[in-house]
């Protein structure tokens, strides 16, 4: 039961850190930080998750991806509701929360200090991406189901994530670890070199495929066939709502955390795939992602930790990914890798072992030539050391007599 | 009235097969691969397009939007995804020439490496890499000699190295009077190169989690060391049940066993391995099976194995129809028999 009781722990913290919100001042941050550093620390405290075992009842699963569309439109709409001031309380919320607590939310929200929002906004940034961001992308892989694809869809654009179900799904997946992905990180390129390069190219890259695929079908680019333009519609109304709730500053508070999960979803890809290459010809590998089976992370992420599989058949949904524990793993699991790359220099070094690891027992002959040039353009000293420049064999191939 | 209620079951004709009475609501895909047609597949989910065909005559369903993976012209030839498709009429299928049997390369041949009196594995530096799957085969000709064509398959999973160049090697039988396998075996043969088209033949592995037991005689082990080589590098795969059998005439006509052993002892199943010599002297040191290896798979098949396993087979004729028989009294699906069977005459 708890194997799949787990998968909801993501909706059930979002729904505390939700409630949280609207007692104002410090319950403004606090739950969301505890959130972010006890999966960090439990990670390292937890013994790892190697469970392939098949699951019998799969809707229940689909069940605990769905709510997340209720749960990141609920967080939400107590974010709007903080941006409000003065009478303002939207569908009489403040005043339905005061009669059953005797706490008076409306005139502590009043009050609450502006430097409460800084870390607010901060510690709602990955609530806010496991709802909507995490949720939304394993939906938005399922494109045969027409409900899932639908239902991720409009999660994400709740966030204005509106080119991401177009470019990961047809973008990214076709060209990881290769120049013409825009979420590969290049070896050598810090967190704050790869992120506004990787935001715009997303946008687009979405841009290129959609406009091709009306191109294709032989429909203009202004039809109800444009799913970037109906995927906008639903972001631009949920703009709308948080004016209703708030006037422009909840338009800004909504602006505000749509761009720290844009930002915090491309992190994800930096941690994912830093420094990976692939010859474009040869088919996607496991050993193409950076693999984590750290179970917090795995459980809060939808096992998109599981992300050599992942990638190697996107299809698959996320229970039945393998954990590929023989694949290249990340540092100290997910969210402790992702931490660690807000400080370059600290990412430097942690990272610089792995690729010189990659390179020896992963990489395939075919790569050398793309290893040598990527070492080369990274400007790390320590990468010279890298096998592709010693002309020894990757242990990885057979040698026979 | 009975017309009333097949309503929706229609005819699907996949390029020259016989047509198929489909299920009600099945796709093209399912339906072709029901009936034992090859056809091509991989995701099963709308997201590759390895099923992508020509709907030549009906109409169908499509579950989901195919203009992301196919190209104009692609869409324009009225090409659909077979996975995705559900026929809403009689309907007449095309499959596209399949790129995977359209690759040519030359190699030469830098390895005869002696495994028997009469074996050999054939080791061939190739410049450009050659896709296949496990356990398929590929022509091989010789540049500059005229002996025929021949088939082998490939004996390793992913390509060797020999000293830093790639290469994928062969078995071969040196066959009485077979023109092709003796030149592969000579010393002129060696430095030469050869023409090679590759990849052909569904004998390959089948991904699934019920025990399986392969069969090999002589020179037939190499597609099923190629698979299980494979197999080993899924996680799920190498967690299966297997038995191999292995026959041969006599102890000297063993080879690989260190490279089984070595399969064997990184395998996460339970792994049977048996070789069974059909002509050993009665007199010699040898403990194992003696006997034709189609003699002993009641003994070695266990009933999970007959129930719902499968089986790989790979040899001459004559071994792989008797096993196919003894198979088959023993209660095991046909439907999960997988064989190649090689002509070993004239090669």
């Amino acid at each position: 039961m708890f194997r799949y009781l787990r998968f909801y722990l993501t909706t059930l913290c979002t729904m505390l850190i939700t409630l949280g919100l609207f007692f104002g001042e410090h319950w403004l941050w606090i739950p969301g930080l505890t959130y972010v550093v006890a999966i960090g620390l439990l990670d390292q405290l937890l013994k790892n998750d190697y469970d392939e075992k098949p699951y019998k009842y799969p809707a229940l699963l689909d069940l605990a991806l769905y709510l997340s569309l209720p749960t990141s439109f609920g967080l939400f709409f107590a974010l709007f509701w903080v941006a409000g001031s003065g009478s303002q309380d939207a569908f009489g919320i403040g005043a339905y929360i005061t009669s059953l607590s005797s706490i008076d939310v409306i005139s502590i929200r009043n009050t609450t200090q502006w430097y409460h929002y800084i870390p607010m906004f901060l510690a709602l940034t990955l609530p806010a991406t496991g709802a909507g961001g995490l949720a939304g992308h394993e939906l938005t892989h399922r494109t045969s189901r027409s409900f899932d694809l639908w239902l991720g869809r409009i999660t994400l654009a709740f966030n204005w994530g509106i080119a991401f179900p177009i470019e990961h799904v047809y973008g990214h997946h076709t060209y990881v670890a290769t120049e013409k992905d825009p979420a590969t990180a290049a070896r050598g390129d810090s967190l704050y070199q790869h992120l506004p390069k990787a935001m715009f190219r997303t946008i687009t890259n979405a841009w290129e495929i959609e406009t091709a695929r009306l191109d294709k079908i032989g429909v203009h680019f202004l039809s109800p066939k444009n799913v970037l333009l109906r995927m906008c519609l639903i972001a631009v109304f949920m703009s709308l709502f948080a004016y209703y709730c708030a006037g422009w500053k909840g338009v800004a508070f909504h602006l505000m955390i749509c761009t720290l999960t844009k930002v915090a979803l491309e992190i994800l890809n930096y941690v994912e795939h830093y420094g990976l290459v692939r010859n474009p010809n040869c088919p996607v590998q496991p050993r193409h992602s950076w693999n984590c089976n750290h179970v917090v992370s795995g459980v809060i992420s939808y096992n998109l930790t599981r992300h050599s599989h992942h990638h190697s058949d996107a299809q698959i949904h996320y229970q039945d990914l393998l954990t590929h524990s023989d694949q290249p793993e990340m540092p100290n699991g997910l969210m402790a890798a992702y931490l660690s790359v807000l400080i370059p220099p600290l990412w430097r070094k942690l990272i610089t072992p792995k690729l010189l690891e990659w390179d020896r027992t992963q990489a395939i002959k075919e790569e050398y030539e793309l290893i040598r040039e990527a070492n080369l353009n990274s400007g790390w000293k320590a990468l010279e050391n890298s096998i592709t420049n010693t002309g020894e064999y990757s242990a990885g191939q057979v040698i026979t007599s | 009235m009975f017309k009333f209620f097949q309503k929706n079951q229609y005819q699907l004709t996949v390029d020259g097969y016989a047509p198929i009475q489909l299920e009600h609501k099945e796709t093209v895909l399912n339906g072709a691969l029901r009936s034992s047609i090859g056809f091509p597949h991989s995701c099963k989910a709308g997201g590759c397009a390895a099923c992508k065909c020509k709907l030549v005559s009906g109409k169908v369903k499509e579950l989901t939007d195919k203009s992301y993976m196919l190209t104009k012209e692609e869409l324009e030839q009225n090409m659909i995804l077979g996975c995705q498709s559900i026929p809403k009429s009689d309907v007449i299928i095309e499959l596209p020439n399949n790129p995977q049997q359209q690759q040519e390369c030359t190699g030469t041949i830098i390895l005869q490496r002696k495994l028997t009196a009469d074996i050999a594995e054939i080791i061939i530096n190739i410049d450009t890499p050659l896709n296949y799957l496990s356990g398929q085969f590929a022509q091989i000709s010789a540049v500059d000699e005229s002996h025929p064509e021949r088939s082998y398959s490939f004996a390793h999973a992913s390509p060797i190295n020999m000293g830093g160049k790639p290469c994928i090697s062969f078995i071969v039988r040196a066959v009485p009077s077979g023109k092709m396998s003796n030149w592969l075996h000579s010393n002129e043969a060696l430095g030469k190169d050869v023409d090679i088209k590759a990849s052909y033949g569904d004998f390959y592995l089948r991904q699934n989690t019920q025990p399986m037991i392969c069969i090999a005689r002589g020179s037939g082990l190499a597609p099923l060391i190629s698979i299980l080589e494979y197999a080993l590098t899924l996680p799920a795969q190498r967690q299966r049940n297997i038995t191999l059998l292995f026959g041969a005439r006599s102890q000297k006509d063993l080879y690989y066993l260190e490279e089984i052993e070595a399969i064997k002892s990184q395998w996460q199943g339970v792994f049977i391995f048996k070789a069974v010599l059909s002509d050993e002297d009665p007199a010699s040191d040898w403990q194992g099976c003696r006997g034709k290896v189609t003699d002993f798979l009641s003994s070695y098949l266990t009933n999970a194995c007959i129930n719902e396993g499968e089986a790989y087979l790979c040899g001459p004729p004559t071994m792989v129809d008797e096993a196919t028989k003894n198979l088959l009294s023993l209660g095991i699906n046909k439907n999960k028999l997988y064989f190649d069977k090689f002509s070993d005459q004239g090669r």
